[in-house]
């Protein structure tokens, strides 16, 4: 897989040197460089690009604003000299941030996290193999990337899954916060041992423990109500009609 | 006799008491002088400059390190109240010199010294050079063709001539590529330092297109 490219910088060494990080890069397709935004985003309202290096700090467009303007499934790096911008690149979703002046290993390490996206994004239904493979391991407990860290999940403390697009958001019973991972919900289902988990819904796993009750085609754990749809409700039915009293 | 002993000496306290509040004041302007003068921005964008330098041209590389110690030198061992025009034409063209190296080939940059070499005339520090950051600020686009022409001369001895003329393309509150010292506190150095003693003038002139900075030092 290769991911087509372009960069942005008003300054031409970095500019220069961004080029030269793209083209020794195998799995990266230099389509062009760019010294401010505005001209980019005409060569990108035209030509498919995946992946767009854009430093933050020019004149007139600057890279965040950029961003937000960028539709479909164009993905972002920023470059920036400035760490202050960290944060609202965040919030624009970009897949990483480049703090220069950057090498050859860190742009490469960035350039990876959105070719590991495409190719997750990507992917075709998991094969039969890799799910045998896994309910063999007699284990009860999952490993989640997500950020910079890969952590270890056990299922006891799983409560549900919504999935956001691309993402999926894991709410678990240790924090207030879901975790955010990078992968879709038909892989995640797959991961998952059935015995555990059920799928209610396109967008939500739900852990059988944690069911209180369900109510209206709703299943309610503790506040939240999640609803289960004609799709899915197969799956709940299952379940009821070997467990229900 | 004992009560306008312990008079004296409170009073003696109180000068005492003042003396160290004004030391206090002086490092503490000092201080702050001295983050005003040294433009993070300017550092930082330079260093990454350098290191895209160091991959395609080596040798102005290590030209753009010189000229970077050159002016840190200059900034942070350098407290005197004047120094000689010399030393701050040197300074600028460092600068001049620095910025260069991040501009795309859009943009003309000319200096334009004419200061006689046996010139002893002495100028308060780091004046000059707020205007000149000012131009490359105003004076650069990405996009359109730009320019900045610096001249600085002397045309009668003692008096200080600085006129820096650049294409004008006024730059929204979002960017941030400038800061140092700022056009305000020019104008507060120079009541301090030349009062009554200085013409400068800020116009715009060519329909917009254009943005002069024109400052006279007298003697």
């Amino acid at each position: 897989m290769t991911l087509r490219c372009i960069i942005i910088d008003d300054e031409p060494l970095a500019l220069n040197l961004l080029e030269k990080y793209v083209t020794q890069t195998p799995f990266l397709d230099f389509k062009g460089k760019f010294s401010n935004a505005a001209q980019a985003l005409e060569f990108i309202s035209s030509t498919n690009v995946d992946l767009v290096f854009v430093d933050i700090q020019m004149p007139e467009l600057n890279g965040i604003d950029f961003s937000k303007m960028v539709k479909g499934k164009t993905k972002i790096i920023f470059t920036t000299a400035f760490s202050q911008y960290a944060v609202e690149s965040y919030r624009v979703d970009a897949i990483d941030y480049l703090l220069k002046p950057f090498s050859y290993s860190d742009f490469l390490q960035a350039a990876n996290k959105a070719l590991n996206w495409y190719e997750l994004s990507s992917q075709p239904n998991i094969t039969s193999e890799e799910v045998s493979d896994n309910t063999k391991a007699a284990d009860d407990s999952i490993f989640i990337k997500t950020g910079r860290k890969i952590i270890q999940l056990k299922y006891s403390s799983i409560i549900y899954i919504e999935s956001m697009r691309d993402y999926v958001k894991i709410y678990i019973t240790d924090s207030p916060h879901p975790i955010v991972c990078l992968a879709r919900m038909k892989l995640i289902e797959h991961k998952l041992p059935e015995g555990y988990f059920i799928r209610v819904h396109r967008s939500y796993i739900v852990n059988k423990d944690k069911i209180n009750f369900i109510e209206n085609n709703c299943i309610i754990i503790g506040r939240m109500r999640i609803p289960v749809s004609d799709s899915y409700k197969n799956n709940l039915d299952l379940l009821l009609r070997k467990k229900q009293l | 006799m004992l009560s306008i002993f312990i008079k004296m000496s409170a009073n003696w306290k109180k000068a005492q008491a003042s003396l160290k509040e004004a030391e206090k004041m002086r490092v503490e302007a000092e201080l702050k002088n001295l983050k005003n003068q040294i433009n993070p921005h300017f550092l930082l964008n330079t260093l990454n400059n350098v290191y895209s330098l160091i991959e395609f041209d080596k040798e102005k590389a290590q030209e753009a390190i010189q000229d970077l110690s050159k002016m840190l030198r200059y900034i942070l061992y350098n407290q005197r109240d004047y120094v000689s025009i010399h030393e701050e034409v040197g300074f600028i063209m460092n600068y001049v010199k620095l910025m260069k190296i991040r501009l795309t080939d859009n943009n003309e940059i000319i200096t334009d010294i004419s200061v006689s070499e046996s010139s002893t005339t002495q100028v308060t520090p780091l004046l000059f050079i707020s205007l000149v950051e000012n131009a490359f600020k105003h004076g650069i686009s990405a996009t359109d063709k730009g320019f900045i022409h610096i001249s600085i001369s002397e045309p009668e001895s003692g008096i200080i001539s600085c006129v820096i003329s650049n294409s004008y393309h006024p730059k929204s509150d979002s960017d941030k590529s400038g800061s140092g010292i700022g056009l305000e506190q020019v104008s507060k150095r120079l009541e301090l330092m030349y009062p009554n003693k200085y013409i400068w003038n800020n116009y715009i002139t060519d329909n917009g297109a254009t943005y002069v900075s024109n400052l006279t030092l007298y003697k």
